[in-house]
């Protein structure tokens, strides 16, 4: 009995040992990145990748240093090529189809590569610029420049490779205090209001007991309901309000995710209770307000 | 008895101020996920001295960031003394002896002795793990994993 008793306290102790270190993990939320190539204007991305090796050892490179934090990205080859046979796209549309493939990816964060080449007698170098952008605001997040080293050799993706792991892991650190700092001061979102065609309402319609302007009401609920009060208005005109920053918290009061279509919610009680009537729609991170 | 309790109250001053002192850390090398540092370790023999040194490394990367190098940021966004009052068992454990397992390798640099100023300490150069030093932080709670 003594013996069951010793061995039962042994687990215990074990058990919460485990339970302590799951504890200490904090959970983290993924954001979808995407690595995309830097195109000159008139170059058509597919054949940019597929004829330059090189350039595909380096997006394949900076996808390697996101896996190394544990991280999964979207590939943007594979997405390109999806989107390639959906559309049935024309070679002069380069810059649309990068654009259309950010857009229709999921991803929340793109990372713009580019490589630069420098032949000299002296021996060569690969320049590598890399850029995170923020896709709902257009935000940098992170941005940084690697550089090989001058040495005697063709092998453009070696060395494309030596400039990436030169600042691959600086570049992910500054991206790590973007991400703090959201989960300090909130995450992101554009928000914009604007009204149907037969809508009888404007921004400067005066409602409610108060008879304050539509737009008055607007930004007292943004104040009241932006994280930390946290939010910009781009601008406000009769028939538009853009806010393009609202800062709204990574998770709920249990703990849950907070997504745009909770904080979309939130918006539609403030219309309801003031006898609005409105649609809401998500692109990416953009909560779009239609008042009918 | 009343200047005993001065210097007691000045030592105790003295101790905070310089208990989150500024480390002698230089990056010197980097080798893929590893990097080798040349550091300063202070103590009274040269076993106290080379502990101190290591974790001098290994604090310099987690609270202050390595000047010139891919980690001049610090690994933990809080302080040290902040993270200390939030993590204080877990960090504590950490530096006791669990800080070693990323360290790869450690050589000294100058035997133990008194330097210019009349200190004794060792000067070592000691080989980091980056990434199994930041697993062992997101692991243990103290910094969070990428992402938000």
């Amino acid at each position: 009995m003594k013996k069951i008793f010793k061995l039962f306290l042994i687990c215990l102790l074990i058990g919460s040992c485990f339970v302590d270190n799951v504890k200490a993990e904090q959970v983290t939320v993924q954001p979808k990145i995407m690595v995309v190539p830097f195109v000159k204007d008139g170059e058509d991305i597919r054949t940019v990748l597929e004829d330059d090796a090189d350039k595909r050892i380096v997006l394949t490179k900076i996808k390697e240093a996101f896996d190394s934090r544990g991280f999964t990205t979207i590939d943007f080859l594979g997405k390109l090529k999806a989107g390639s046979i959906q559309a049935g796209m024309s070679d002069d549309q380069q810059s649309d189809i990068k654009s259309m493939i950010i857009a229709s990816s999921g991803a929340d964060i793109y990372v713009d590569a580019e490589m630069i080449i420098n032949r000299s007698e002296s021996g060569n170098t690969v320049k590598v610029i890399i850029t995170a952008y923020d896709i709902s605001t257009g935000g940098s997040l992170s941005n940084k420049v690697g550089d090989s080293g001058k040495f005697y050799t063709d092998d453009f993706g070696r060395l494309g490779a030596k400039a990436i792991e030169s600042c691959a892991d600086d570049f992910l650190n500054v991206m790590q205090t973007k991400f703090n700092d959201m989960v300090q001061n909130g995450k992101s979102l554009n928000m914009t209001i604007g009204f149907d065609e037969g809508s009888q309402y404007n921004m400067n319609s005066e409602i409610g007991d108060e008879m304050l302007t539509l737009a008055d009401l607007i930004e007292m609920w943004l104040e009241e309901h932006a994280y930390q009060g946290n939010f910009h208005v781009q601008g406000t005109t009769a028939t538009k309000m853009i806010v393009d920053d609202v800062r709204i918290p990574l998770k709920d009061s249990n703990g849950n995710n907070f997504t745009i279509a909770a904080f979309g919610r939130e918006f539609v009680k403030f219309a309801r209770k003031h006898g609005l009537k409105i649609t809401r729609n998500v692109v990416n991170n953009s909560l779009i307000i239609t008042i009918s | 008895m009343k200047h005993f309790i001065v210097l007691s109250v000045l030592f105790t001053i003295f101790c905070y101020f310089t208990s989150f002192a500024q480390y002698q850390v230089n990056c010197i090398s980097v080798n893929g996920e590893t990097m080798t540092f040349r550091v300063v370790g202070y103590g009274k023999n040269a076993k106290i001295a080379s502990k101190n040194a290591e974790l001098n490394v290994i604090k310099a990367l987690m609270f202050e960031g390595i000047p010139n190098s891919q980690q001049h940021i610090p690994m933990v966004p809080e302080t040290e003394s902040t993270s200390m009052e939030k993590y204080g068992k877990v960090l504590d454990k950490f530096f006791d002896n669990e800080y070693q397992s990323e360290i790869t390798r450690s050589v000294i640099a100058r035997k133990f002795g008194k330097d210019a100023n009349k200190q004794k300490s060792i000067v070592l150069d000691v080989t980091v793990n980056i990434r199994a030093l930041r697993n062992k932080l997101e692991k243990i709670g103290v910094i969070r994993k990428f992402g938000l």
